[in-house]
């Protein structure tokens, strides 16, 4: 039995949704005998007396939850997410990388970097892709910042709009689909599977639709239900980032399946675990027993 | 998706080097790791002009490194991309690694990690809303940058310092308590040196380089007329540099290239 801290901060507290999932998440550790403690921003050194870390806050390589995720791993504290699946997820450029590195089925993608927005490459790149095509900004997330453009004066205006905030863009095929599949993978295990059903207005999960948020459903999917190729390529998909908690999301179009994402952080507060009412005890399980792992190497090593 | 057989025919490392002045990077340089044998060549093939700073990107073999070389490697600039590309090709362990910039350029991590690390760092904290006075105030956010940061000598300059930091309090900070009569001091480094001559901050600038490996850093020391102390490590500016350092930095490039040990990107 341990200490586990689940580190927070206003934004996760300001949703209700979030509150009583983190809630949730406390009394489940509580009733595993763990004593489960909050950790803002401000506490962020008692980060090393701690036996695990969960994020639960919007992750960036460059917020505050990337400070507590190191300095929890340079503490020897086991974290999920682990700073090297943020680092990683946060950034679709490296994230597209890691699963071209280790041949994960995904849309046609390019980068293309700063200055090389000409009208002559455009020519290329349209030949390239047959538009629509989805530019990314490469920290997006929850669809902020992923626009689909159909002509090259759109793509023009998108990417120098991208372009102010990374030197290098996202270029990838449009993939359509009525939904996404949503892998949760922990540890390279199926954690709980759902589909995320595309609202109609958009091409996201979620968008602002004439000044109005519009998001997607969520139909947790039983595992007996999912296709097995589903569930493969969400764990080959995870196990291409490395061995944390994540939410691989999966479009399947004329047959193929396409890897979209690999997120870290995944949300499980939409209703993702209906079908899978043991994803918290998991991942308690899995973060205290890193930190007895850790602890048999070192004494082991003594 | 293109086929692994147009990477295949991608295993001359001119070719390589050719494909990043392309309108765009193919996804298939990622998967190239057939250079190990061939970068002299083209290290010999490729130079066009010697410059370490502003929009180049030197990269220097050594061994089993690979040093990428920038003035500035920010998250999600053209330097910091580079090292992401290269740490998804095999063969080379590259220096600075995507993670070591981040240790570094992120304040509360960089004084973690240094004060792990035996390197003397001022007292700290992170907070949303105050901090002791006086001190140096850093932003933990999407758009802090490790080179600015406020000085906060008393509650009224602290309440403005913070506003300005925190973009109107939307993010934490991270203060570092400045000892009375403190002194902040700026030194440029190439490799962990400098052209000073104070065998303390010599030391120091070796053994934070040793930590960290960020071969061309701006470290900011706080002096507090007997001891420094790191406060932070950053990109440098071309014009933050003195003409001895130029040349100290020239030099080295030079000397990197005669050895065969340097490509450049102009």
């Amino acid at each position: 039995m341990g200490k586990l801290g689940i580190f927070v901060d206003r934004q996760t507290l300001s949703s209700s949704v979030q509150l009583i999932s983190l809630i949730k998440f406390r009394d489940e550790a509580e009733n595993m005998g763990h004593q489960a403690y909050f950790i803002f921003p401000t506490e962020i050194k008692k980060i090393s007396g701690l036996d695990g870390l969960f994020i639960r806050s919007r992750t960036d390589s460059m917020n505050i939850s990337y400070v507590a995720a190191r300095i929890a791993e340079l503490n020897g504290v086991p974290v999920i997410d682990d700073p090297t699946s943020i680092r990683i997820c946060s950034d679709k450029v490296n994230m597209y990388l890691h699963l071209m590195k280790k041949d994960v089925p995904m849309p046609k993608t390019i980068f293309i970097k700063k200055g090389e927005v000409t009208l002559e490459n455009l020519e290329e790149i349209f030949k390239m892709f047959n538009p629509p095509m989805i530019l990314k900004e490469p920290s997006t997330s929850f669809s902020a910042r992923v626009e689909r453009v159909y002509t090259k004066e759109e793509f023009i205006k998108v990417s120098r709009r991208f372009i102010k905030l990374s030197d290098w863009v996202v270029v990838q095929e449009y993939i359509d689909s009525k939904f996404d599949w949503r892998i949760g993978v922990l540890d390279g295990e199926l954690l709980y599977a759902c589909k995320y059903i595309i609202p109609n207005e958009t091409f996201k999960i979620q968008a602002s639709v004439n000044g109005h948020l519009v998001y997607c459903d969520v139909v947790s999917v039983p595992k007996e239900e999912v296709p097995q190729d589903i569930i493969d390529l969400g764990i080959r998909a995870g196990n291409a980032i490395g061995n944390g908690l994540y939410g691989v999301d999966i479009k399947e179009n004329n047959g193929s399946l396409y890897v979209i994402e690999v997120n870290d952080n995944p949300s499980l507060d939409g209703g993702e675990d209906i079908s899978y009412p043991d994803i918290y005890e998991k991942i308690i399980g899995c973060i205290m027993n890193r930190g007895k792992n850790t602890q048999n190497i070192n004494l082991s090593t003594k | 998706m293109e086929s692994e057989d147009d990477d295949s025919s991608n295993s001359c490392d001119v070719k390589t080097i050719e494909n990043f002045v392309m309108p765009f990077v193919n996804f298939l340089e990622a998967h190239n790791d057939t250079r190990v044998n061939t970068h002299k060549k083209g290290a010999e093939n490729l130079h066009k002009k010697i410059s370490l700073f502003d929009k180049d990107i030197t990269e220097m073999y050594s061994g089993n490194n690979l040093f990428v070389l920038s003035n500035e490697y920010h998250y999600k600039t053209e330097s910091y991309y580079r090292i992401v590309l290269r740490e998804n090709q095999n063969g080379y362990k590259i220096t600075p690694s995507s993670d070591q910039i981040l240790d570094a350029y992120v304040i509360p991590i960089c004084l973690t990690k240094a004060q792990m690390a035996g390197i003397p760092v001022s007292e700290w904290g992170i907070s949303d809303t105050y901090c002791p006075v006086p001190s140096m105030i850093y932003g933990i956010n999407y758009y802090s940058d490790s080179s600015r940061y406020e000085v906060a000598y008393d509650l009224e300059t602290a309440k403005e310092a913070i506003k300005k930091v925190t973009h109107s309090g939307k993010y934490p900070f991270c203060f570092q308590r400045l000892p009375p009569n403190a002194e902040i001091k700026t030194f440029t480094t190439l490799f962990g040196k400098n052209t000073t001559t104070d065998p303390e901050i010599c030391a120091l600038l070796k053994k934070i380089y040793e930590v960290f490996e960020v071969p061309v850093a701006k470290i900011i020391l706080i002096y507090d007329g007997e001891k420094y102390y790191l406060s932070s490590i950053s990109p440098i500016k071309r014009s933050e540099l003195s003409n001895d350092e130029k040349e100290e930095f020239q030099t080295r490039v030079e000397t990197g290239i005669e050895n065969g040990e340097i490509r450049n990107f102009c």
